[in-house]
């Protein structure tokens, strides 16, 4: 039976009001570039970016006007655009996700930011500001057609006493801000400028570390009847929901601070190639239990594809030749004239640190690589780069499997796969994998 | 699969040709203004190459019918045929199961003409059909991509 209720509805003034927060970058970053010592400049530079601020204004107010959105029965009608207009048709079985963003921002002005996902792209396909009144029945009436969205207890646990920390520590890990401060205290002594933005780089390292640590204290996930929902978010305004249907698998993603303490962050992917963050370092020794349980699939592994010994000798093998390399170039750097031996030593030390950490936590984490297979589910861990990834798949949702095999591969008889799910481009690279016991697994797996 | 040609063959608007004719004549219009002033300039070789662009363009506005005229679209049970191309024939078969929604976009000339282009989305890509009567493309995103559809 068709639900025949029709909704519709415009969007908030903040929609329109929204390019303002853009506007004081531009002036500023148009009057830096062009403005000199003398009034006629100023007043040319000035003049420009009020008919800039202007045209801006005019654009966005038309856009804004222009945005409506209506839903007869199950299908969701927006229209938008100003010389070109849109007009797109959704059903609401094929959302994939919901998201409501409520920032302090936003209500103060009684706003709320809606986004709604299909199953094509990780893109939003309706992303509007709308009154909370229309946001919240527009929810309402899209989470109807996944099933009532009255929440439980939540069933999977989350070390919180654990995850604070864990975040203090990883955010040190974007450690860029850091060792570029480090480098420019380093070469840049007796320079004022140089350590006022060593100074800046610090304090924004110890902001983005405080921000992450309070988002984490405020992460909530929930299973209630039909999917997942996600409260994520520094003010806690960023509810997301999934219905079960549109959930094809699950990564689970190690940086090395967090490989050593053994903890993982956990991502649902969607249909369509969206990758939501669901769990913050969850207890990575049961990481792969509770990954089958969150996608639905609870069979038990019935087949293991991977060669550990082959992939300590490999790892073995890139820590030796890494220090070779190191002497090489240290003896190269002799012969570089002064003017580059900053830059050089710079590069060959972050070119060997990343070489020796990718070759570490390969050999720390190796004995878990590989691909197992389990009634309706498939798990594939390898590394990439210098990070860890445990994807688990429900069976049927791979898109594509790429095979590499090199000159060390037919010797020792394995190959490298690359395991791509369905909705994105680039997926889990396995190495060291027995290559016939894989080949015959991959009709099952794909 | 059945891909039977059951259905109505329906073509583009003839509205989207004159619109097509449009624009080539437009880009042949600057074509010959840039030939006239190179002449004056004496400039022989660009004004040759410009008069033969220009030319090539008044060719082009011609043969447009014989492009258009290709382009056409049958609707048969569940799926959707698409057929396009002069020299190179394409075929585009798309399921109703498929389409993960679809969109009408109308710029400021397909406004004046009374035409559209339809854009459905799916797990494959994008398939567009330009040219059509906004009517037709409103019936087409019912059928395909809104309640009839389900």
């Amino acid at each position: 039976m068709q639900n025949t209720r029709c909704t519709q509805g415009k969007p908030h003034k903040l929609e329109m009001l929204s390019p303002l927060l853009a506007l004081p970058w531009l002036i500023t970053i148009f009057c830096l570039i062009f403005v000199r010592c003398d009034a006629i400049s100023i007043a040319v530079s000035a003049s420009a970016a009020a008919i800039l601020s202007a045209i801006i204004l005019i654009i966005s107010f038309r856009q804004a006007a222009n945005k409506s959105w209506q839903i007869e029965g199950n299908v969701l009608h927006f229209a938008r655009g100003v010389s070109d207009k849109r007009y797109t048709t959704l059903r609401l079985d094929r959302i994939s996700s919901s998201e409501i963003c409520d920032t302090p921002f936003y209500s103060l002005f009684g706003g709320t930011r809606v986004r709604l996902y299909s199953c094509a792209s990780p893109r939003p396909v309706f992303s509007m500001i709308l009154p909370k009144n229309q946001a919240a029945e527009l929810i309402n009436l899209t989470a109807a057609v996944f099933g009532t969205q009255k929440a439980v207890k939540p069933r999977y646990l989350v070390h919180k006493k654990y995850s604070a920390l864990l975040s203090a520590l990883t955010s040190c890990e974007s450690f860029l801000p850091l060792f570029t401060s480090a480098l420019l205290c380093a070469f840049g002594r007796g320079k004022t400028e140089m350590y006022v933005i060593a100074a800046a780089l610090w304090l924004l390292a110890l902001l983005h570390t405080i921000l992450s640590v309070l988002s984490e204290c405020r992460m909530s996930v929930c299973h209630v009847n039909c999917g997942y929902a996600i409260q994520t978010g520094f003010f806690g305004g960023r509810k997301i929901f999934i219905p079960d249907r549109a959930i094809i698998g699950m990564i689970e993603t190690r940086s090395p601070i967090a490989a050593i303490c053994r903890a993982g962050k956990f991502e649902l992917l969607c249909a369509g190639g969206r990758r939501i963050t669901c769990i913050n370092w969850y207890d990575g020794d049961n990481s792969e239990q509770a990954a089958c349980r969150m996608i639905g699939c609870a069979g038990k592994i019935f087949a293991v594809i991977s060669a550990p010994s082959a992939l300590r000798n490999r790892y073995f093998k890139q820590i030796a030749m890494c220090v070779i390399f190191a002497a090489a170039a240290w003896r190269v750097a002799l012969l570089i004239p002064d003017v580059f031996q900053p830059a050089y030593t710079v590069g060959f030390v972050l070119a060997t640190s990343l070489l020796l950490l990718h070759a570490v936590i390969g050999m720390r984490c190796g004995g878990e690589f590989g691909i197992s297979l389990a009634n309706g589910s498939v798990r594939a861990c390898g590394m990439n780069q210098i990070m860890c990834k445990y994807m688990t798949l429900r069976i049927g949702q791979i898109s594509v499997i790429k095979i590499r095999r090199d000159f060390a591969d037919k010797l020792r008889g394995t190959c490298t796969a690359e395991i791509i799910p369905k909705g994105r481009k680039r997926g889990v690279k396995c190495r060291c994998l027995p290559y016939e016991r894989f080949l015959a697994a991959c009709d099952r797996i794909i | 699969m059945s891909t039977g040609t059951s259905g109505i063959r329906q073509e583009c608007s003839r509205r989207y040709t004159l619109l097509l004719r449009i624009y080539i004549f437009m880009l042949a219009f600057v074509a010959a203004c840039t030939a006239v002033v190179l002449a004056i300039d004496g400039i022989t070789l660009g004004m040759g190459i410009a008069a033969a662009v220009c030319a090539a363009l008044c060719l082009t506005a011609a043969a447009v019918p014989l492009c258009s005229g290709r382009i056409s679209y049958t609707r048969t049970g569940g799926r959707l045929r698409i057929e396009r191309g002069l020299i190179v024939r394409k075929i585009i078969i798309i399921g109703r199961d498929e389409i993960r929604f679809s969109e009408i976009s109308r710029s400021f000339m397909e406004r004046r003409f009374g035409i559209c282009t339809l854009t459905f989305v799916t797990g494959g890509g994008n398939v567009r059909l330009k040219g059509i009567d906004i009517a037709d493309g409103q019936r087409l995103n019912y059928l395909f991509g809104g309640e009839a559809a389900e």
